[in-house]
């Protein structure tokens, strides 16, 4: 597991405007949907449903953003505009593993944090 | 930028917002962030049927994404819009796009937020923005009632005479009703407060009321100031301005001293009232003239038509409902009931224990002729108000300052002959040089008053 912090918190703080209970139930939520996400987008790679890789995608932008997850602004934005357009469906697969991968990494910093 | 102290501070009404968001991780953030105003009620919807099932319950704003699973963004605006358009709509978007969001704001959305690190903050300011807007239109309705308790005749207009229960079955029709009114009556006996009463309590009354006095405009400007004009018509005419008749909109004008207007200008306003349409000046183009016309005047206009001086036809067309209101001389017991009603009035005003007046003080203003009539008795209340050290007001604190009064004049004592003088200068300057009126009016021969012009003693 990589040492850097891959996520940052400021902006969920900023909301929270100091209550630290909101930031744990918003860190819980991240961490129960997130999985079910990016299992989606494996789903759909499987069987070239590109509709549903644009859906989950698009659906994991704002929480991935709150969550200051700054390598994978990018990456959701990339897998979702590649799905809707189906265009360089081929980066797809690369783009989904490092999605993956990252926030993989994620969950354990978050938890451990 | 208004921080969230600063919002809290301005912000005292609840306020309901919807929530119309499918990802549970935004809706959370959203009601989260929201709520943060205890003034802000949130509630969350995760799907288009469930939200529209519970709009009946009109919320004061929505913010709804445009990615739902059961319906676009588009649809569920429409629906909002078709249900109640005044329903402010802010529609949250994963991406942006310029095509959609114009599209979006045509429809009637509010505003259009695409979902990223500025979202919260662009959020705070439509909500912001919505309340502000909101809290205007409510303080605009509730001054809009203000103003038409203000003006309900029962109670703005005050009196028992006989009269008077005639004007109030005049005013009660002309309120019903759509029809032109005209209201005649001397200076001070509240012709205006009549036409606002009767404009605030028709179904005009959330109209706009636009009262124009004709003396106070000089004759060369009158066109411009009734009908409006393009610009560059005139020197000065830097820009387009639209007229009083286009200002009332489909609400009242209020032609104040129509008397007074000049000949030319009548045929014109004729030809607008006929055709029901203007052009503004220096224009071409056709406006649409949608607003009711009352009208008011001191002088007798059936006099005025006779002597020429006043279009037989305009004076047909003002006609309508005709609404005489009498001198307060001629109200008998109204002077006292509007006295006790100004003493009490004032009182209220100025933070004062109520005021009676004495038996005597009653006997005085009840001789005496009010010419200014109720604007006069108006000043004298107040001013024997003020005269006061006591809760009474005592005879002697009651000062008649009308140039017109007889009090005033005999006080003078000036000879019997300067009286005279006097008397026919005052008719002639009333009824402007007309000999033949004034010498019908006072009773006495034409040439005794063609001899005083000549001798220069009027």
């Amino acid at each position: 597991m990589s040492d850097e912090k891959l996520y940052d918190l400021e902006q969920l703080n900023a909301i929270a405007a100091g209550n630290e209970d909101f930031v744990i139930k918003m860190v819980s939520m991240f961490l129960e949907m997130t999985p079910g996400l990016v299992g989606r987008i494996e789903a759909g790679l499987q069987t070239q449903d590109w509709p549903e890789v644009r859906s989950a995608a698009h659906k994991m932008k704002p929480s991935v953003d709150m969550m200051g997850v700054k390598s994978l602004h990018d990456v959701v934005r990339a897998i979702e505009g590649n799905a809707k357009t189906e265009t360089n469906l081929e980066q797809i697969p690369e783009l989904y593993f490092k999605l993956s991968d990252t926030l993989e990494n994620v969950y354990e910093q978050l938890r451990n944090r | 930028m208004t921080t969230f102290e600063e919002l809290l501070t301005t912000m005292t009404d609840n306020f309901s917002v919807f929530v119309v968001e499918d990802d549970e991780f935004y809706s959370e953030v959203l009601e989260y962030h929201l709520s943060l105003n205890p003034d802000i009620t949130v509630t969350k919807f995760t799907n288009a049927k469930e939200f529209l099932n519970n709009l009946d319950k009109n919320p004061d704003a929505v913010t709804l994404d445009y990615s739902l699973p059961d319906m676009s963004g588009e649809e569920v605006l429409k629906k909002i819009k078709e249900y109640n358009s005044e329903i402010p709509v802010v529609m949250i978007s994963g991406q942006e796009n310029i095509k959609t969001a114009i599209t979006l704001l045509k429809d009637g959305a509010y505003d259009y937020i695409v979902k990223d690190e500025d979202t919260k903050d662009r959020i705070w300011n439509a909500i912001r923005n919505i309340r502000e807007k909101e809290g205007l239109k409510k303080e605009i309705s509730e001054l809009k009632q203000q103003v038409k308790k203000k003006y309900d005749f029962t109670s703005s207009i005050i009196g028992n005479s006989p009269s008077m229960k005639k004007v109030f079955a005049m005013i009660e029709k002309a309120v019903k009703s759509n029809i032109t009114v005209s209201i005649t009556g001397e200076t001070g006996t509240g012709k205006e407060i009549v036409a606002k009463s009767i404009h605030y309590n028709s179904p005009r009354g959330k109209k706009p009321f636009v009262a124009v006095n004709i003396t106070a405009i000089p004759s060369e400007l009158i066109e411009s100031e009734l009908f409006g004009h393009e610009k560059g018509a005139f020197t000065g005419a830097s820009a387009r301005r639209i007229g009083k008749f286009e200002e009332a909109a489909e609400g009242t004008i209020f032609l104040d001293e129509i008397g007074e207007m000049d000949i030319n200008m009548q045929s014109k306003l004729l030809r607008v009232l006929q055709e029901r349409e203007l052009t503004r000046v220096g224009g071409s183009g056709l406006v649409k003239v949608k607003c009711r016309v009352l009208s008011a005047t001191h002088k007798d206009m059936a006099e005025e038509v006779r002597k020429g001086n006043f279009r037989e036809d305009l004076y047909y067309r003002l006609l309508g409902l005709p609404i005489t209101l009498p001198p307060l001389r001629e109200r008998g017991n109204d002077t006292l009931v509007l006295a006790k009603y100004f003493i009490d009035e004032y009182a209220e005003e100025n933070d004062m224990e109520k005021l009676k007046l004495s038996s005597k003080a009653q006997n005085k203003l009840f001789k005496y002729p009010w010419p200014g009539n109720i604007r006069e008795l108006k000043a004298v209340v107040e001013l024997c108000c003020v005269m006061t050290d006591s809760d009474i007001v005592e005879d002697e604190h009651i000062t008649f300052n009308s140039t017109g009064s007889i009090d005033t004049l005999l006080q003078n004592e000036m000879s019997l002959e300067e009286y005279k003088n006097r008397i026919v200068k005052h008719y002639l300057d009333k009824y402007s040089n007309d000999v033949v009126n004034v010498a019908k009016r006072l009773d006495i021969g034409k040439s005794t008053i063609y001899r005083m012009l000549q001798e220069r003693l009027v």
